[in-house]
């Protein structure tokens, strides 16, 4: 490469150096911690070095060697960091209920013995009789897991090691991903239903009138979270406008519920969702000729065959693309569902943030994140490959 | 030939603006009617009229008798060729060629023979499974003629439908469309701006300006008798100059366009001593050197030679006019500043109103 050259390219990069530095601390450093999140589990490991590595020849079947005995003790004296030893607890916790007094008591004891290897466990807790105990205590030694993954999918491994599904009732991650993809469909078949007409309606008028339609689906998109919000609470509340102006014209004679629950959900999310159904579809209209339909009519065919002939056919990509995009954008809402819809209408957004902030169980956290990321980039590459593919816009 | 498609006090309004005023038309059957004009002369909006897509604001058209201004496009069964083709991108070329076949509801196997058979006619059988985007313009062209042919309607309308190609695909194009005219007995409308292609086409000219129709005769007629300016100077080159009527007798007026250029002219019958009247003369009836048979003998000096090929056009001044003559070539006979006698037959030359 020429000298010039080489310099505008570094020109080039450093004028997108700020961005990607940008990209990289606040979207692919979190997106790397939540990956490693769901499948990391080395605190274990860390904490208590001594105990992972006698434990590792320990076949599991009754109880393990003194060795492994003294190391626990010897590890628990050792250690000092409070907050990677409450890591520890809450992680072993979450297999079996009772280590945190568990562990609390032993360590305690380890700390005021004398002599490691004098120190009886069972004597200080008859739970350390118990296999269940060091089992959690070993299967939580690897600093890789799939239990997380596995739970996201309400799954585990039993005591064999076989992954089976939890028990009914314990987990419903899977319920509240099927009922995620339910309300985006729900929503991307609203959106088609709604912007298909009005993309065509707005590729057919010109001047202001076009500018005026393609602004109205726009706005709400541009409006605050909040103004929206209690727009939604004024209409559909029961005693908003919309129940209130039914009842005022004897159309019903009590209020329809239609907020706080999937209704409300699907209304408020295709109010904001429109325009990225209505723009592809109306972009891939404008590039349709006007007399297509006016030869379609010459060449015999009513206006109702020609649109099912002509225009439906080439509005299809765009309906694609717009239907995909609204779908990756509405399987990641969050606040929404949450501020409009019940109990039975929370979407696998909030259950990430429960787990996230809630539990501070970012394991699991992680791992439906990973799943959402899967699916959602699988949907993108699709696009992608749709989009870029000019056999399908008839060009 | 009946009177077949007739346009009676038809006008046409956009708003405030009006295109057509009050037009009258008629158009014979199996005719080939140009309609040629600029662009705005309302050429193509008496064509819209006709297929139904713009619907007259007053006045009736009439198709064999019976009223069709109601009508919408898709009953009047006439087949339309669009200046960018306007072929369907998301259909092959043999399904675009069957869609108005599928629109009468024909048996599928009639449709197959009849889209082969069409295609064949125009010689594009071996691209019939490829779309529109993958074709070269002039076969486009011919695939939207085909289909416009393919469903046997009683008009067919084409608006200015070789635009689009270069020079030597268009002439080829003219032929090919003259000779399907021939062979099919079409009723063709056909909408264009280039004077050389009504001119080569057409049975009939229609010439438009500003909404109304100036003339509408025979490519002969048109080209030798224009009966306004605006014919005379749109159609074929010519020279036109302002002068004065000086004196009418005996089917010969005399006419001045200057103290020094007097001109016998054969008299029109309205022509009227002491009127101002507008002299047209074409090029190629201009004949440099004296003709001592001629009527018309006037001295004028050389200003320019330019070479064109097959002939040399001379300009030619006198006192302020410039003529333009064309000549056979003659190498070096015609020297700049060499004063020429220009004679010129008077019925070779058109005078017309003001």
């Amino acid at each position: 490469m020429s000298r010039a050259s080489a310099r505008e390219t570094l020109g080039a990069l450093l004028l997108i150096v700020p961005l990607l530095a940008f990209l990289a601390v606040f979207f692919l450093w979190p997106l790397w911690t939540m990956v490693t999140a769901a499948v990391v589990d080395d605190t274990v490991s860390r904490v208590l070095p001594r105990t992972a590595a006698a434990i590792v020849s320990w076949d599991g079947r009754d109880l393990p060697p003194p060795q492994v005995h003294e190391a626990l003790v010897a590890d628990l004296r050792q250690a000092n960091d409070q907050q990677a030893l409450g890591e520890t607890v809450r992680r072993l916790n979450s297999a079996v209920s009772g280590f945190r007094t568990l562990l609390s008591r032993t360590t305690s004891s380890a700390r005021d013995g004398a002599d490691p290897k004098t120190i009886d466990l069972a004597a200080v807790d008859p739970r350390w009789k118990d296999p269940r105990y060091w089992l959690a205590l070993k299967d939580a030694v690897p600093p890789y897991t799939d239990r997380n993954l596995l739970a996201a999918v309400d799954m585990k491994r039993d005591a064999d090691g076989a992954v089976v599904s939890e028990a009914p009732g314990a987990s419903a991650n899977r319920l509240i991903m099927f009922r995620t993809f339910l309300i985006a469909a729900i929503v991307t078949a609203a959106c088609a239903a709604i912007g298909l007409p009005y993309a065509m309606l707005a590729a057919a008028v010109t001047g202001w009138k076009r500018s005026a339609l393609l602004l109205a689906v726009l706005v709400p998109l541009w409006t605050s979270l909040l103004v929206r919000t209690t727009a939604w609470f004024v209409l559909l509340q029961n005693e908003g406008l919309i129940n209130g102006a039914l009842q005022a014209i004897g159309f019903i004679d009590s209020p329809l519920p239609l907020i706080f629950n999937r209704l409300g959900v699907v209304i408020a999310m295709t109010h904001v969702l429109l325009p990225f159904m209505v723009l592809p579809i109306y972009s891939v209209l404008l590039s349709v000729p006007r007399n297509l339909m006016q030869a379609a009519a010459s060449m015999g065919a009513s206006p109702l065959r020609a649109f099912w002939r002509v225009l439906l056919p080439l509005s299809l990509p765009g309906l694609l693309s717009g239907s995909l995009l609204v779908f990756m954008v509405a399987i990641g809402y969050y606040i929404t569902p949450a501020l409009v819809g019940g109990a039975n209408d929370q979407m696998i957004s909030s259950v990430i943030a429960f787990y996230a902030t809630g539990t501070a169980n970012w394991g699991l956290a992680g791992a439906l994140g990973v799943i959402l990321l899967l699916v959602t980039t699988i949907l993108y590459l699709i696009y992608g490959r749709l989009s870029k593919s000019p056999q399908l816009l008839g060009a | 030939m009946q009177p077949f498609i007739q346009f009676e006090a038809v006008s046409k309004s956009f708003g405030a603006h009006t295109v057509i005023d009050s037009l009258d038309l008629t158009i014979q059957q199996g005719e080939f009617l140009s309609l040629l004009g600029p662009s705005g002369s309302g050429k193509t909006t008496i064509l819209m009229m006709l297929a139904g897509f713009e619907r007259p604001t007053r006045g009736t058209i009439t198709l064999e008798g019976t009223r069709i201004d109601q009508l919408p496009p898709h009953r009047r069964e006439m087949g339309v060729v669009f200046q960018n083709y306007a072929l369907f991108p998301h259909m092959t070329v043999a399904e675009n060629v069957a869609f108005p076949l599928e629109m009468k509801k024909l048996p599928r196997a009639e449709i197959a023979t009849k889209v082969e058979r069409a295609l064949d006619m125009v010689r594009l059988g071996q691209l019939k499974n490829r779309r529109p985007s993958q074709l070269s313009g002039g076969q486009q062209q011919r695939v939207a003629l085909t289909r416009a042919l393919v469903f046997e309607p009683r008009v067919i309308l084409m608006d200015e439908p070789l635009g689009a190609l270069d020079k030597q695909l268009r002439e080829h194009m003219q032929l090919e469309i003259r000779e399907l005219h021939k062979r099919l007995g079409l009723t063709i409308v056909f909408v264009t701006h280039d004077q050389s292609e009504a001119l080569t086409m057409s049975d009939r000219i229609a010439v438009f300006n500003g909404g109304r129709i100036e003339q509408i005769d025979s490519p002969f007629v048109i080209y030798d008798t224009p009966r306004t300016r605006f014919v005379a100077q749109f159609i074929g080159e010519t020279n036109l100059i302002e002068a004065d009527v000086v004196n009418v007798q005996g089917g010969r007026a005399t006419i001045a366009l200057s103290d020094d250029l007097v001109a016998q002219v054969d008299a029109a019958p309205e022509l009227a001593k002491g009127q101002k009247a507008w002299f047209s003369l074409r090029p190629e009836r201009m004949r440099l050197g004296a003709d001592p048979a001629g009527d018309n003998a006037l001295t004028m000096t050389i200003a320019d030679c330019i070479y064109h090929g097959d002939h040399m056009r001379v300009q030619l001044a006198q006192g302020q006019f410039t003529f333009t003559a064309r000549c056979e070539r003659l190498a070096g006979d015609w020297k700049v500043g060499a004063p020429v006698v220009v004679s010129f037959d008077p019925r070779d030359c058109t005078v017309l109103a003001p």
